[in-house]
């Protein structure tokens, strides 16, 4: 006899995998120590017990734990097991999940099961939990407003959101392992990659958008894009994979153009007007003043922010007079600040000396009706 | 080309187009709709892709072969019109289908 089968049933007993042998009918012949440890049954209780005890049939699961243990015992396939996992129950009734290994061997007439538990709860758990988070990040990008794509060390595009799709005109099928190249207008292209090359070697993860410049995009039609892009990078298993969330901002260029053209034709009017103009807001806070008003000033005071009676302006060098004029500034203001337009005549002391002016506080409101701005020009009548 | 709805347990609706030749189980991943999982890949080893499929669609569908009926004894919750999607290739003729998930996978 050899060493093994002289000592074959303490190395059955003291395996460290869960060792249970059934009788063709389920019924426990044998129950090692991991098997004990694993369940919270030990052996004594398990000997002669069904193998049910241990893995009960479900009334949402159809599987009958025999059957089971036929089936897989003449189809020891490991392919077909790998993902296979039984619900079983502790001494102490706490569900877990067992990856079941199965092999069949006879005795004479008998047939007995050779059944290898492994304890998956933990695991499976974590699996699952890692899928639901990975399919809760699928579908944000999936969804994202910006487009987002990957590429891997070789430049090949290996992830496409459905906005790319819509930014560059590739569907993912097109796309998916292409290069990078041909979302980039030729003549920009050995740039690009150098600037992927040398991001990929620095020691930044992430650029975000403004820190990089704008670049240009193609089109499937040719038609170029310009985009703004975050990127980043990651190494898993070494393998590199740099990704990146794209914007188009052709609106928004188109957007600022429109703005900077609309403040020059603001900047046009306003600033060569011959008459002095300031913008308020409904409080009557200087908010513009033009060239022509400042020149009327003293040099260098400072306007924005003060409200309009505060300026130098008012009334006389007598201060109980200048205080009046402040007022009744202030009084027209706030009748401005109703709605109403106020036009007056009144003295203004400039650093030419004192002018008459014909002064206008025009209101201006949204289109609920609200004042939000004032305009108050002054018309020079008569220098003194 | 076939579009199929896939509609969870909640009754949320997920309208998809899958390209023939691709299994229910694999159109279900690719647009990563929650409720099919394919642990297996599509080797039907697994039982995470059980999905019930009304009566009007068993005759296009087909019947389940006996790997797949074995294998169905290990999902939640079967019923005489469990499938295993991964064990169904989608074709034109399966355009406009609806195919209703079970609470769980797992």
């Amino acid at each position: 006899m050899s060493f093994i089968e002289s000592h074959a049933v303490q190395l059955l007993t003291d395996l460290p995998e869960a060792l249970i042998i059934t009788t063709a009918s389920g019924e426990i012949v044998f129950f090692n120590d991991s098997a004990a440890t694993q369940s919270g049954f030990n052996s004594d209780e398990m000997l002669g017990q069904h193998i049910s005890r241990m893995l009960p049939e479900s009334h949402r699961r159809k599987v009958n734990v025999v059957t089971w243990l036929e089936r897989w015992a003449d189809n020891p396939d490991p392919e077909q097991l790998r993902y296979l996992s039984l619900a079983g129950v502790r001494k102490n009734g706490d569900e877990r999940r067992y990856q079941v290994r199965v092999s069949k061997f006879e005795d004479k007439a008998d047939v007995y099961f050779a059944v290898v538990l492994r304890d998956v709860t933990e695991t499976q758990e974590l699996t699952v939990q890692l899928r639901h988070a990975q399919l809760i990040s699928n579908r944000i990008i999936a969804i994202g407003e910006d487009a987002v794509l990957s590429i891997d060390a070789d430049f090949k595009v290996c992830l496409w959101n459905k906005k790319a799709e819509l930014l560059f005109g590739y569907t993912e099928n097109e796309i998916l392992g292409k290069s990078i190249d041909i979302l980039i207008p030729e003549a920009f292209r050995d740039t690009h990659r150098q600037n992927i090359q040398s991001f990929s070697t620095d020691k930044i993860p992430s650029k975000y958008m403004g820190e990089r410049a704008e670049i240009l995009g193609l089109h499937k039609s040719g038609r170029m894009i310009p985009l703004e892009a975050s990127i980043t990078k990651t190494h898993i298993d070494n393998k590199l994979i740099m990704s990146a969330q794209v914007r188009d901002i052709s609106e928004r260029k188109q957007s600022l153009k429109s703005l900077e053209d609309s403040e020059a034709r603001f900047r046009a009017i306003f600033d060569h007007a011959v008459e002095a103009i300031s913008l308020l807001d409904a409080s009557g806070l200087v908010i513009e003043i033009n060239p022509a008003a400042t020149d009327m000033l003293p040099l260098d005071e400072y306007v924005k922010d003060k409200h309009l009676w505060e300026l130098t302006w008012w009334g006389s060098n007598d201060s109980s007079e200048k205080l009046e004029a402040e007022e009744a500034l202030q009084n027209n203001v706030m009748e401005a600040t109703q709605g109403n337009l106020v036009r007056t005549r009144t003295e203004l002391s400039t650093s030419r000396g004192l002018v008459q002016i014909d002064f206008s506080l025009i209101p201006v409101s949204d289109t609920n009706g609200e004042v939000i701005y004032i305009i108050a020009e002054a018309r020079k009548l008569i220098e003194l | 080309m076939a579009r199929i709805t896939y509609v969870e347990t909640n009754g949320t609706e997920h309208e998809v187009d899958v390209a023939n030749g691709q299994s229910l189980m694999a159109g279900a991943v690719a647009h990563m709709i929650p409720g099919i999982e394919g642990d297996c890949g599509g080797l039907c080893a697994c039982a995470t892709c059980h999905v019930y499929i009304p009566d009007a669609w068993q005759t296009v569908c087909g019947e389940p072969e006996e790997l797949e009926q074995n294998i169905l004894d290990f999902a939640f919750d079967v019923d005489s019109n469990s499938r295993l999607c991964c064990r169904i290739e989608v074709t034109d003729e399966l355009d406009g289908i609806r195919v209703l998930m079970p609470e769980r996978q797992y």
